[in-house]
């Protein structure tokens, strides 16, 4: 292959990528704000006209949006942002091949470009100003960075610094990411710790370090107007700060709620699902606005102790939504925000069903690929803990569906190893995670699927 | 365990305890730093009209939203706002208004 194709065929995929999202910002451009870019709106509003910036909301997206406002005013200024976020949107594309290159080798970059430039699930997220896209072209940077340290010493002893330095900004963009760096760090020192205690220390020391000096100020400041420590910053409270009225709880279930499901399998099993959440008594004004009193920290604790039983029936809708891919796209649908060539019901549902059976089969390639032993172990064991996490989270985290969102791309880069050149080879390393592991986490991934049927089911039936 | 494997340990140990010692002296300065109820109350009131008696406020508002818990301090942070910020706090969060002893 000559360098001009080898450079087009690369070209091709971001390109393909670049006018998807393009297409869905376009589309979205003229709609009403959904979620939390009503509120990073307000937020902007607040610091461009009143210099108030409340809560510990992680500060680049409203900062941003405020300073391109100042510069080419209110629409124009959104327009910009929505530019950005598109371009944000498409790095992710590029960052994940880069990923993917690292693990398999350009056959498997190509492959992981295609996947990630076509997948609903990542593409959705240049057609909305939410913080994902920023967000998860950081993170998936830093794991292309780290994946290279693993694979090699030489001409790589400065990329634990980089990649710490990503980590903080990513933790700067959306709060989950001090999460993020928690987890890379750990995986940073159990894998380079094998050859060596004191590399595995270094490295790990290294992204800690950068990554907190870069979080440092902002956690200083959230602490000071917060009254105590603030180094996890959580979006919650500054929600209530605004007003924002949102769904009352549990705020999951109103994807399911006010879909059209009449029909779809488990019925009974979505009436045990839809069954009300609990009152919580907070103060007047949380009162007024029902179960948004759940969010303040200590409430979530409390409901957690007193309604056990909600909180496993959220966590399981939690899950269904989960592997809704479009989820999001569905409630922009319902609130009218996708108004264009994304009305028409049958390019609602090829993207319905496309993105679900594109999602399922994703991961099935990866546990394939993961299964055919043809990583190194480090490698191995991470991106196992990943696919772990992708579980996982939704089911501990006391959020939304959102959270899986970063962990997007290292699937589809694991996924792609399958069209790697390498892993055709016999196995390099078949230590790490075994058969069985894999297996109990397809399992996992099973059960989830089945409860997430009448998601997607609805999705279909309502037009989607 | 070698002589070389035990320096590697205390060196690693030691990276490991500056860097956390480093991140709870930072903690710490900032929870010290961090004015109390009663001093954003006062700059509300002292304050009355300026950007700086509605970052209080809304200080206020955010450490009772962490909270879960009806905070005096705002009570009387919102008894004693000036017309400006009243405006203020009408357009973004009317709701306060209505509380016990505001205006």
């Amino acid at each position: 292959m000559s360098a001009l194709t080898s450079k087009l065929a690369v070209a091709a995929p971001l390109v393909v990528a670049l006018a998807v999202r393009a297409l869905l910002a376009l589309d979205a451009s003229d709609g009403p704000l959904l979620g939390d870019e009503a509120t990073l709106r307000r937020l902007a509003e607040l610091w461009r006209e009143h210099g108030v910036y409340v809560g510990e909301w992680p500060p680049v997206f409203p900062w941003l949006l405020a300073q391109l406002q100042r510069l080419a005013g209110e629409a124009a200024g959104l327009a910009l942002m929505r530019g950005l976020n598109v371009a944000a949107a498409t790095a992710v594309v590029a960052a994940t091949m880069a990923l993917a290159r690292e693990l398999g080798g350009r056959r498997a970059a190509l492959a992981a470009g295609w996947i990630a430039a076509l997948s609903p699930a990542v593409a959705i997220w240049g057609g909305l100003l939410f913080t994902e896209a920023p967000f998860v072209a950081l993170t998936t940077a830093a794991l292309a960075l780290l994946a290279r340290r693993l694979n090699s010493d030489e001409g790589t002893r400065h990329l634990p610094w980089i990649c710490g330095l990503l980590l903080g900004a990513a933790a700067l963009v959306r709060a989950a990411g001090l999460l993020l760096i928690g987890a890379v760090v750990v995986g940073v020192f159990v894998a380079r710790g094998r050859r060596g205690l004191m590399r595995g220390v270094a490295d790990a020391a290294a992204i800690a370090a950068l990554a907190l000096l870069v979080l440092a100020p902002w956690s200083v400041r959230s602490t000071t107007v917060a009254g105590r420590s603030k180094w996890a910053s959580g979006t919650g409270p500054a929600n209530i700060v605004l007003g924002w009225s949102g769904a009352p709880i549990p705020f999951e279930r109103a994807g399911l709620a006010d879909a059209d499901v009449h029909g779809a399998p488990l019925g009974s099993l979505r009436r045990w699902l839809e069954r009300p959440g609990p009152t919580v008594p907070g103060p007047e004004v949380l009162a007024e606005r029902g179960g948004l009193a759940a969010y303040a920290p200590e409430r979530v604790r409390e409901v957690l102790r007193e309604h056990p039983g909600w909180a496993v029936r959220s966590r399981i809708v939690h899950l269904a939504e989960l592997f809704s891919p479009q989820s999001f796209g569905h409630r922009a649908a319902r609130l009218g925000q996708l108004d264009g060539l994304s009305a028409r019901p049958w390019l609602r549902r090829a993207f319905s069903l496309g993105g679900a059976l594109l999602t399922v089969a994703t991961f099935a390639c990866a546990f394939w690929a993961l299964n055919r032993g043809s990583l190194a172990a480090a490698h191995r064991r991470i991106l196992f803990g990943f696919a772990a996490a992708h579980v996982a989270v939704p089911l501990l985290m006391f959020g939304i569906s959102r959270f899986r969102a970063p962990l997007e791309p290292v699937v589809i880069a694991v996924a792609a190893l399958l069209w790697s050149s390498a892993s055709a080879g016999a196995a390099r390393d078949r230590r790490g995670p075994d058969t069985a592991t894999a297996g109990t986490l397809a399992a996992l991934y099973g059960a989830g699927l089945l409860v997430t049927l009448p998601v997607v089911w609805t999705a279909v039936r309502a037009g989607w | 365990m070698s002589a070389a494997q035990a320096r590697s340990l205390a060196r690693a140990t030691a990276l490991c305890a500056v860097l956390c010692a480093a991140l709870f002296a930072l903690d710490r300065w900032a929870v010290r730093r961090a004015p109390s109820d009663a001093a954003l109350v006062a700059t509300v009131r002292e304050r009355a009209g300026t950007a700086a008696a509605r970052r209080a406020l809304f200080a206020l508002v955010l450490r009772e939203a962490e909270s879960g818990r009806t905070s005096a301090a705002l009570d009387e942070a919102l008894r004693t706002l000036a017309p400006a910020d009243e405006r203020f706090i009408a357009a973004y969060r009317p709701d306060l208004l209505r509380r016990g002893g505001a205006r």
